[in-house]
């Protein structure tokens, strides 16, 4: 893969079975190109992500964690998306103390929105590609 | 608003016969702390010296039983507020617990009574608190900037009791000089300035470098209340096995286990409801600076949704409601 370093960041992805996962989906089975480096976890709504699960990605030395949902108002259990929202810009404050929310990164992917999914694929490995390895890697912890 | 003119013995030895109990600190065997009193020879001692040993917020929680068995507990202001963000988490009943607040001067580690038998090192919670006067709960005791101190109802529950114990009292009007913010602000900025250097995870994991995860902090803060803590299962605490394994995955890991995630998830979990007490810090055996992180790393968290916890009874706790349009991504 070409880059400059080398370096190949890992991504964590929580996606809700709903939209995102199938946008994910859809983005292979119409084989638009996107990095490779995401590995994802699919659960039922962006609504059970706990915020633990990013902490504990980002402490685990994952370089980026994506969470992806169903738009505002397409949420399969209604309102589970509006919820992690306010879950997840809450987190960010918090990282943002110790340089961490840029590693994270949350968006609205609908089932038919292969081609954004792979969009925001690059962009955030491009992202984590400019932050370089997560520190917390390489620390015992 | 009514006023009720009497000194602060005599009204808790008149409320004591109508309730089933009242929680008051008190100054026994060269230390203060809470006790819960129901009969009115064990409330010889009752005492506002300014010491802060646990936030009483803590020792409320499970008081359920609603009207049937009521108590009253003299708090200061973020234990007030500290007690109604835990009626919302439905781990008090407000109806259980009729609240006398009193105005706060700021306070003291018990530990420095019990060391020096003086106030010298103001703690750090308090130092940077602007919320010192009584405005939280069902009874107010006015004392700072005022000639003689009196009381005053804050909520209808409030007239209730007093006027059930038989308390006179007077309909006036209270107007009194809002607390002054300026040493306070300037405390506040450099806890803020000591925060902001703090600004890579390598340099937490060197702010709590000389953490235990003895989880005192957890244990004495009143809003961390979930019975069973992540950090006691076997995914939060993981022993023998489980830690070998971690440890195969990564080549080492650091014991105990979890000490950066502990820290981060508390600071989530307490995020939108810290009141600022510094109970945590008090606790802590390694006296680290906890009030860095809670409530002023957190601070943004409550700014986000405007939400200053235990102010408004009414107002939802921010991550247990939303709205369809508002942050990002919309
Ligand atoms: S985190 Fe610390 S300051 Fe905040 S409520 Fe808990 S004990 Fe008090
Ligand atoms: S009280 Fe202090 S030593 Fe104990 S877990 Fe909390 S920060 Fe660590």
């Amino acid at each position: 893969m070409e880059s400059g370093t080398g370096f190949e960041p890992k991504v964590v992805g929580f996606t809700c079975n709903w939209c995102t996962y199938a946008g994910a989906d859809l983005a292979g089975t119409s084989r638009t190109k996107y990095p490779p480096n995401i590995r994802i976890v699919r659960v039922m709504c962006s609504g059970r992500i706990d915020p633990i699960f990013v902490i504990k990605a980002l402490v685990n030395g994952a370089d980026a964690v994506f969470i992806g949902g169903c738009h505002p108002g397409d949420c399969h259990y209604i309102q589970g998306n509006y919820f992690a929202r306010r879950r997840i810009n809450a987190l960010k404050k918090i990282l943002e103390n110790f340089g961490l929310d840029r590693r994270l990164r949350m968006e609205w992917i609908s089932a038919s929105e292969g081609a954004k999914f792979a969009e925001v694929m690059k962009e955030l490995v491009e992202r984590a590609k400019t932050l370089g390895p997560n520190p917390l890697r390489e620390e015992l912890l | 608003m009514k006023v009720a003119e009497l000194g602060f013995e005599e009204l808790l030895k008149t409320l004591l016969p109508t309730l089933d109990g009242i929680v008051v600190p008190q100054k026994l065997n060269g230390g203060v702390f809470y006790t819960l009193v129901t009969s009115e020879e064990k409330l010889k001692n009752a005492t506002l010296e300014p010491y802060f040993g646990v936030n009483c917020a803590n020792i409320l929680k499970g008081f359920l039983s609603g009207e049937k068995r009521r108590v009253a507990a003299v708090v200061r202001p973020c234990e007030a507020r500290a007690v109604i963000e835990l009626v919302k988490l439905n781990q008090i009943s407000r109806d259980a617990v009729v609240l006398i607040c009193v105005d706060c001067e700021g306070t003291y580690d018990t530990l420095e009574l019990a060391a020096k038998g003086g106030f010298e090192n103001q703690r750090v919670a308090c130092k940077i608190c602007e919320r010192r006067l009584a405005e939280f709960g069902d009874i107010a005791y006015v004392r700072l900037g005022v000639e003689k101190p009196f009381f005053v109802t804050l909520t209808p529950k409030g007239e209730e009791v007093l006027s059930a114990a038989g308390v006179p009292l007077k309909e006036r009007g209270v107007s009194r000089a809002p607390q002054s913010l300026e040493e306070v602000q300037k405390a506040k900025e450099e806890i803020k300035r000591q925060l902001a250097e703090v600004n890579s995870v390598e340099k937490l994991l060197d702010v709590l470098r000389e953490c235990i995860l003895c989880k005192n902090c957890r244990d004495v803060c009143p809003i961390c209340y979930c019975k069973e803590c992540f950090f006691e299962k076997p995914v939060g605490a993981p022993m023998g096995d489980a830690l070998l394994n971690i440890a195969e995955l990564r080549g080492g890991i650091r014991l105990p286990a979890n000490l950066l995630l502990f820290h981060l998830v508390r600071m989530y979990h307490v995020s939108v409801s810290c009141v600022g007490c510094g109970a945590c810090e008090s606790a802590c055996p390694k006296d680290l600076p906890l009030t860095m992180l809670f409530p002023v790393g957190t601070e943004s968290v409550r700014e986000l949704f405007d939400y200053v916890p235990g102010r408004d009874e009414t107002e939802p706790i921010p991550l247990l409601t939303y709205e369809e349009d508002e942050l990002e991504p919309r």
